[in-house]
């Protein structure tokens, strides 16, 4: 739209616009397929990754490293698992009654999805 | 005057021979791993994408840079979305929770899927791509490039404010 406008404001740039039904629906689908990398970093970003954390405490062990135990204290449950069903809560993935977690059907759908693509590729469990 | 409607053929057929030489790579080389299946899925859809792309004989600069933005967007976004499926703590827990439908307590669920996996399993996966090394039961940094999209992540976190 902000490129249409453009070049209706601007007789030259309207020169560098598509010209045909097929070239608009060629750039459409790819400012769409910019869109979807977009939103498909944003979890990325938004949520610790387990891997960079660890990577990041690597480098400031330097030269000593560090050992399993090390880690196992460092990342425990309260930071790894615990955020992550919180954030299936808040997003109505599951619900949490009589101190127990159930999937929504929500939740269940999403998991249908994944489970059968997993199935599809013939991968076990990830996580 | 609806024009050329080919490059939904060659960006589809790249997108498809993307996902089809993915599984068959990972469900024929299983040990290989995901990532690598998604390398050789990624190669097979960009060779059928230029060999279709040099038969319909276009010679538009535009038409063959939005085929390539197109696949290559497609190709990130199925990386991602290969990538929540094998590394993902929420799709795990959801997992978790599908196979227990009369619920879990959350200690349940970390014995079931807890951090000491999570750890064990990204060891596993730095070790295998040769980001870390072992040695005396000491796990060192063995690859600066992580560290770098550590860094990278980190600042666009400052940038959104999700810290």
């Amino acid at each position: 739209m902000a490129v249409w406008l453009c070049g209706l404001i601007w007789p030259r740039f309207g020169t560098l616009l598509p010209v045909t039904a097929s070239d608009w629906l060629q750039a459409i689908i790819a400012a769409l397929a910019v869109a979807c990398v977009y939103v498909m970093n944003y979890p990325a970003v938004e949520v610790e990754s387990p891997t960079l954390v660890m990577i990041e405490l690597f480098a400031r062990a330097g030269r000593n490293g560090l050992s399993r135990d090390e880690l196992y204290l460092a990342l425990g449950n309260d930071f790894l698992v615990a955020p992550r069903v919180e954030d299936l809560l808040r997003e109505g993935l599951a619900i949490e009654a009589d101190g127990k977690c159930r999937l929504t059907q929500k939740g269940a759908k999403l998991e249908h999805v994944f489970g059968v693509w997993r199935r599809l590729l013939g991968a076990g469990l990830g996580g | 005057m609806i024009g050329d409607l080919r490059w939904i053929a060659v960006v589809g057929a790249a997108c498809a021979t993307n996902i089809a030489a993915d599984v068959a790579w990972f469900r024929a080389f299983p040990a290989g791993g995901v990532f690598r299946a998604m390398l050789m899925g990624f190669v097979s859809g960009g060779v059928i994408l230029a060999a279709l792309s040099v038969g319909f004989g276009m010679s538009s600069f535009w038409w063959h840079f939005l085929n390539v933005a197109i696949y290559a967007c497609f190709s990130y976004a199925f990386f991602h979305w290969n990538n929540m499926g094998e590394t993902g703590r929420r799709v795990r827990l959801l997992i978790e929770l599908r196979a227990a439908p009369e619920g879990l307590t959350r200690a349940e669920l970390f014995t079931r899927y807890g951090h000491r996996e999570i750890i064990e399993r990204r060891l596993n996966r730095m070790l295998e791509s040769r980001q870390i090394r072992e040695m005396d039961g000491r796990y060192r940094l063995d690859n600066q490039s992580f560290l770098a999209m550590a860094r990278i992540v980190r600042v666009f976190k400052r940038l959104l404010d999700v810290e």
